[in-house]
Formats: structure tokens, C-alpha cells, sequence
């Protein structure tokens, strides 16, 4: 007896694994990333990369060798969400959004108004998460996904996932997730700072001497190895693309960030005695930033205070910065003025430009309201254009290697 | 040592059972309503809606402790006599009724929406509520012992979700600290008190608590386990969505399992809190199954009650089926008809009762 309820019950759960939800792993296409474009009136031109986790792989168990690593299949439809059916006109396989990692933009559709309605389709979905990567393209996405063609990686979402990962931890890329950018838009007086990239054309030409940061997705002078450049930010207000900052801008703002903490930036600054040469750092931001904020009078009041550990990488002028404490000194002064000066302009430029600022100041002016509709009223967003603004840089210099006096040092 | 069973639950049974019954109400639409509310100071109102119900609570409870073994709504019978009692404990059987079937319904549309989007509404709701019934069906204390083996277990998931969210959170986004003004923060929690009504429902098994004592004290631990983790599950709420954003989030626990990930690479990890979440909504809607047909077997006056509840599940599944979907079902159906409607009831029925007692027992001091 109790053999036969327990076969009854076993047939039951054939029954009741997944209802009408039943899928079958083998006849999934799992969607990695998603690129949008603007189509022909209000359709979006949305562009699937379809990972294929058969293809590309050596010769294994399990793998078809002859298969490419993803297919790529570009629609005109409403929405994201609208072309999935339509995607089976092409892919046999059911298609799955959870696996989703890469949202691509092209510039000219993150210009425009109808992007964020688009994200609402993207958000709406089941599967979508909001720890989806942002990027904007400088050109079309379609074009930019087909152009990517990553040589360490044989899988595109691999390459985008450990990019993610790299870029945020230098800094030349802010944390750019869309959480973020549906957050900022609702919130209204935060700007977002989406990745910038392009599948850079001509190779090796920069249009100007950036150093090792300050430039925009394109302008690397580089030679070789996979078109795509992912440096910069596009800022985002209000669910709208307004601006861009080089990779040193967003460098600078994410320092900006009372909280933000990194554990490496390599930056080079002005020699401060011999002219021409550079002193490579490697800066790290270990404390939370100093921040005061007065709002009592129009004009918002903000002071803050970064304070920054530096180890020095190279010099190549040979001045001998380790073991003379005033060249020391010199240059200690010299990194601060050379921030204090890049994050000045960075600030009137957001102020100008964006009329917005990306730092996260607002959520530390948040704690001087009692209630949200105070703050509201405040108007931070409005206010902040014309806020003055004092920023200090504090460089403790805390290492210079395994080595002490330059090599070829010239004597003094 | 193994004693023989006498149909009572202790201490840690009944404690365990009112934290199932309402904790996972942090996993539905009900953070939604509150959020609404509350604003950035949301997480406070689980706090401040425990200090007006403990009133409320005690006098019922000293009601009880003078009325020994009597359940709620035989103590409702006795105080204000048959045509009164009943009307009372009729409301009652209503509210948690309808309270079972909009939760059921709350609970079936968020595993379509975001686990079986091509399964029928009322084919995953009669499989939940036949779930339900075979459990309900078991007895009070078979309910006590699973609740009190699950809750380890749903508390360790909540702590796994709470690490893994750790990295996104956010403190500041409490800020502005009150939200939308003190008045209108206790306003709000003054008309959604109802989410604490399973408190007072319970009091139905007050003669199946093996001590009185206990049943004091049990309640007390109950309220304290519940209102930290209504704390502590806003708090997460609103530290990684920042508020505009999480007003705007349908179901902010599974958007949070969604969210979250463990290490880069295993990124999907919302079907693991799915499992624990979904054993913990089963066991809640066997309990409301139990207590609706404990309470509406009491009003009608019949001991054996425990035949009843089929009958009570099978009424639930096409009451859980009138709402249209999930907002229908809780921003008009339970917050505008049952919360807003039920907050009196559940702070003047216990003073009510104590008033009517109070006269009562002058009058005839020699009868009690």
C-alpha cells in the first residue's frame, strides 16, 4: 500500500514540474546583451547578442566545434520585450532574458527622450535585472556589438562582465548599472554616469596628448588588439544623455563621491621642475570624504576634503623626490594644486554644462531636511548651478618602490 | 523525554506560528502600501504601529487571563452574550476571510509575474490552497512543529539575502529622517495596523497554549521578532532602492533577490530565496486556513472544527479569484476595504470588550 501512494505521488510531480513554465535547458537562447537604436518613428532598432554555450569551445565533450560563439540579430519593434517573439522567425530556441548583462546605447538614442520609457520595458520583465551594465556607444549599437571583437575572450558576455569588473575597480569607468541610472532619473538631482565606448575606426591616431586618463572612448592613441575602447562616462539627467566626461573626469568625480574608495588609480602629473616630464602615482582613497554642506542661505555652501594616499611609480626626469624631504615637499604641492585645479574645472563644467553634479552631494544634503517634502522644495538640483564650491586636496605620500634615489639621477 | 500529546502547543509552537503568520508579509505587496506611506522613514513604522496595538494586546490578554480557557471568540460570547457575540465574531470570520483570500491572491500573481508567467492564476492557486489545506488540515500542532523546524531556516535565508545585499547598501538613503512629517508617519501606521491584526486573531487558540504565562510572554517574543525583522527588511529596502525608486517596485523582496548575486559569477540567484520564501508563504496561508475556520467554527458554535476546513479552502480559491490582479487585489481590496476598515475594530474591540466587562462584573460580581 504504501508502495503504491508513493508511485502516485511520484507520478504527480512529473506533472507539476513547472506547469506551463516547463523549459527545456537544450531549447533556451539566453540573451547576454541588448544594444538599442533609434528606429523609424517611435520603434527602437533593438540588437540581441545571443550567446551559444556550444559554440567556440575546443574539442570537448558537449561542444560543436563549427558553431560561432554568439549570433547577433538586429529588429525593428516597439520595445525590447516586443521583439521577443520575433526573435523565433530566426532562433529556434525559446528566448531568455535572465542571463542579460550588457545593456549598449547609442549615443544618439541616449540623446533623445524616448530612452527611458525604453528601460521601463527592460525593468518590466521578469527576468531583467537592475544589475545590468550601462554603456553608451558613440556610434549606432548595432554596430558596436558586431565591431567588438574581444581576442582574450571567445564569449562576449565574458568580455563585458570582466570589463565591468576591471573598469570600476580603476575608476575610469563609474558604477555604471542601470539600477543606477533608473534611480538617479527618479530622484531627480542626481546625474548618472553611464560607460562610454566606441569600436574605435582608425587606429593609433589621438587627437590630443591625454596622458594616461583623459581621454574619450576613440581618442587612445593605440595600436592593435580589439577596436572596442571603453573609457569615460556619458552623463545621464533626468533619463536624458546631456554630456560626457574623459576618463580623468570620471576619475575626478568618483573621488568627488564622499564615500567612493579605490584601491588604485595610476595618474601622472606635471613634474614640477623640469618641465615636460611626468611623475607617474598611484593614488588610493581609502577614508570617506570630508563634506560640509550649509544651505541656510540661496546659494548652496559646499566645502569638502579629499584626502588621498600616494605612492610614486616612476620619474622619469630623474629629480630625486624620494630622498630630499623639500623636493618631496614640492611635490606633494604640486599633485594637490594639479588636482585642486582639474576638479575646479571638472565642477564649473557640471555646473555650466550639466547644470546637475554626479558626486552624490545630494544625499548628504538630504540629512539637513527633517521631511522628504522639505527637501523636495529645496530644490538641490536647482540650486546647486550657482552653489560655491570649495574643494581641498590632502596627498599623504606614502611609498616610492623598490627603489629609493632615481636611477641617472642628476645631481644637484 | 516523551510525553503523550493533549492538543496543546508550547511556547516555542505558538511563537513560531504568529512570526510565520505575519513576518513574510516583508515579502509581498505590503511594503509597497507602506512605502507609499512612510517614504524614507518607512522602516519606522513597524515600530510605531507595535506601540499602538501593545495597549490594545494587553487588555485583551488580561481579558483572557481572567477568563481562563476561553479562545477570543468564546470570550466574546461570554462578555457580551449571544446576538452581539455574534455579530462580532462574524465581522471577525469575515475579515480573516477575505484577509486569507487577497493574500493568497497577492501571493499567487507574484509567483506568475516573476516565476510562471504561462501557468494559469487559478491553476497555481489551487495548487497552493490544496498545499495549504493538506497541511492546515494536520492540526494545530503539526502547524506549532513545522513552523518551529522552518523558522531557522527562513531566518538563515534572510540573513544569507541581508550579506548578500550588504554591498549595495546604502545609509544615507534614509535621509530625510521622518519622511513624509511625524503626524502623517503615525497617521499611516495607525490605518495599517491591521498587518499586526493576526495578533489578536491568534488569541482564538489562547486554551491550546499549555500555560497562561507563556502565552504572555510568547506573544511578546513574537511581537519583538516580528517588528525587528519588519525593521530590519525595510531598512534593507530602502538602503538599496533609495526611496522614489522603491515606491515604484512591485515586489521589493524579490526584486532584491533579483538584485543581489553571489561573487561575480553566480549572478542568478533569486530562485534560491524563491524556494525558502514560497515554503514560508505556504505555511502562512495554512495557518490563516486554520485560524479562519477555527474562528468561524467558534461563531457557529461547533467543537469538531477541524472538518471544516476543507470547506473554507475550497470558499477561498473563487474569493481570491475576484480581484482582477495584484493591485486591484491589495491597493483597493485589502488597503481601501480591509485595512482601512479594520483599524478601529482591532484597537476598540479589546476596550470594548474591557468596558463591557468592567460593568458587567460590578453588576454580577458573585456569578464570575
Amino acid at each position: 500500500m504504501k508502495f503504491v501512494k508513493l508511485t502516485l505521488v511520484l507520478i504527480i510531480v512529473l506533472f507539476i514540474s513547472g506547469c506551463w513554465d516547463r523549459s527545456e535547458l537544450e531549447r533556451q537562447a539566453y540573451i547576454v546583451a541588448i544594444g538599442l537604436d533609434q528606429g523609424r518613428d517611435k520603434n527602437v532598432e533593438v540588437t540581441y547578442l545571443i550567446a551559444n554555450p556550444q559554440g567556440g569551445g575546443g574539442p570537448e565533450v558537449g561542444t560543436a566545434q563549427g558553431e560561432p560563439p554568439s549570433e547577433v540579430i538586429t529588429l525593428e519593434v516597439p520595445d525590447i520585450v516586443a521583439g521577443l517573439d520575433l526573435l523565433n522567425a530566426t532562433v529556434p530556441r525559446e528566448i531568455n532574458f535572465g542571463h542579460i548583462s550588457t545593456l549598449i546605447i547609442s549615443e544618439k538614442f541616449a540623446r533623445g527622450e524616448q530612452l527611458i520609457y525604453n528601460l521601463d520595458a527592460a525593468i518590466r520583465e521578469r527576468q531583467t535585472g537592475r544589475k545590468t551594465f550601462v554603456i553608451v556607444s558613440k556610434e549606432k549599437a548595432s554596430d558596436f556589438i558586431r565591431g567588438n571583437k574581444p581576442l582574450l575572450e571567445t564569449r562576449a558576455n565574458k568580455f563585458y562582465d570582466f570589463m565591468r569588473i576591471r573598469l570600476k575597480k580603476i575608476g575610469i569607468v563609474g558604477p555604471a548599472k542601470l539600477h543606477y541610472l533608473l534611480k538617479r532619473t527618479e530622484s531627480k538631482d542626481e546625474l548618472f554616469l553611464a560607460a562610454y565606448a566606441t569600436v574605435a575606426k582608425k587606429e593609433g591616431k589621438g587627437k590630443k596628448q591625454g596622458y594616461e586618463d583623459d581621454y574619450l572612448p576613440g581618442e587612445i592613441p593605440k595600436k592593435g588588439g580589439n577596436p572596442t575602447q571603453i573609457i569615460g562616462s556619458a552623463v545621464f539627467k533626468e533619463g536624458k544623455m546631456v554630456g560626457r566626461l574623459t576618463g580623468e573626469e570620471t576619475r575626478l568625480a568618483l573621488l568627488l563621491r564622499p564615500h567612493y574608495k579605490t584601491a588604485s588609480m595610476i595618474f601622472t602629473f606635471p613634474d614640477p621642475i623640469s618641465k615636460g616630464y611626468r611623475v607617474t602615482m598611484r593614488l588610493k582613497k581609502h577614508r570617506d570624504s570630508e563634506l560640509k554642506l550649509d544651505l541656510s542661505e540661496d546659494d548652496p555652501n559646499i566645502k569638502t576634503t579629499i584626502s588621498i594616499v600616494a605612492h610614486i611609480l616612476a620619474i622619469v626626469s630623474g629629480n630625486n623626490y624620494t630622498d630630499n624631504l623639500q623636493k618631496q615637499e614640492l611635490l606633494k604641492k604640486s599633485i594637490e594644486d594639479s588636482l585642486e585645479n582639474k576638479i575646479k574645472d571638472l565642477i564649473d563644467k557640471t555646473q555650466k554644462d550639466f547644470r546637475g553634479e554626479p558626486f552624490l552631494w545630494v544625499l548628504e544634503a538630504r540629512k539637513k531636511f527633517t521631511t522628504f517634502s522639505e527637501y523636495r522644495n529645496y530644490n538641490w538640483i536647482g540650486r546647486y548651478p550657482y552653489a560655491k564650491v570649495e574643494v581641498k586636496v590632502e596627498v599623504d605620500l606614502k611609498g616610492f618602490g623598490k627603489q629609493v634615489t632615481p636611477t641617472g639621477h642628476r645631481i644637484d | 523525554m516523551i510525553k503523550e500529546s493533549d492538543g496543546k502547543i508550547g511556547i516555542r509552537e505558538f511563537v513560531s506560528i504568529i512570526v510565520f503568520s505575519i513576518i513574510l508579509k516583508v515579502a509581498d505587496m505590503t511594503p509597497n502600501l507602506l512605502f507609499k506611506e512612510g517614504m524614507t522613514a518607512t522602516w519606522m513604522m513597524p515600530l510605531i504601529m507595535g506601540g499602538y496595538i501593545l495597549l490594545p494586546l494587553l487588555i485583551l490578554l488580561s481579558l483572557l487571563n481572567r477568563y481562563k480557557s476561553k479562545g477570543l471568540i468564546e470570550l466574546i460570547y461570554s462578555i457580551t452574550g449571544k446576538y452581539v457575540g455574534f455579530i462580532i465574531s462574524f465581522v471577525l470570520t469575515i475579515i480573516s476571510l477575505l484577509g486569507t483570500a487577497v493574500n493568497l491572491r497577492d501571493q499567487v500573481d507574484i509567483l506568475n509575474t516573476l516565476f510562471f508567467p504561462k501557468t494559469p492564476i487559478i491553476v497555481l492557486l489551487i495548487i497552493i490552497t490544496i498545499s495549504c489545506y493538506l497541511i492546515a488540515k494536520r492540526g494545530l500542532e503539526a502547524l506549532g512543529r513545522t513552523c518551529w523546524l522552518l523558522l531557522p531556516i527562513i531566518i538563515a535565508s534572510f540573513i544569507l539575502l541581508v550579506a548578500l545585499a550588504l554591498g549595495e547598501v546604502n545609509l544615507e538613503y534614509i535621509y530625510p529622517i521622518w519622511g513624509p512629517g511625524l503626524s502623517q508617519l503615525f497617521k499611516s501606521s495607525l490605518l495599517h495596523i491591521s498587518i499586526f491584526g493576526e495578533l489578536f486573531l491568534m488569541t482564538t487558540f489562547y486554551p491550546f497554549v499549555r500555560d497562561d504565562k507563556k502565552y504572555y510572554r510568547g506573544t511578546f517574543y513574537s511581537l519583538f521578532i516580528i517588528i525587528t525583522g519588519m525593521v530590519l527588511s525595510f531598512l534593507l529596502y530602502i538602503t538599496v532602492f533609495d526611496y522614489p525608486t522603491i515606491q515604484k517596485i512591485a515586489f521589493p523582496f524579490q526584486a532584491l533577490s533579483l538584485y543581489v548575486s553571489i561573487g561575480y559569477f553566480i549572478a542568478n540567484v533569486e530562485n534560491l530565496f524563491l524556494i525558502f520564501w514560497f515554503i514560508g508563504a505556504i505555511m502562512r496561508f495554512s495557518i490563516y486556513l486554520y485560524v479562519t475556520t477555527a474562528i468561524f467554527a467558534y461563531t457557529i458554535k461547533i467543537e469538531e472544527f477541524e472538518l471544516l476546513i476543507l470547506p473554507v479552502s475550497i470558499v477561498t480559491i473563487p474569493l481570491a479569484l475576484i480581484p482582477e490582479n495584484s493591485i486591484v487585489a491589495m491597493r483597493i481590496f485589502w488597503e481601501d476595504y480591509i485595512l482601512k476598515f479594520t483599524w478601529p475594530f482591532f484597537i476598540l474591540l479589546p476596550i470594548f470588550l474591557w468596558i463591557v466587562d468592567y460593568f458587567k462584573g460590578r453588576v454580577n460580581d458573585e456569578v464570575c
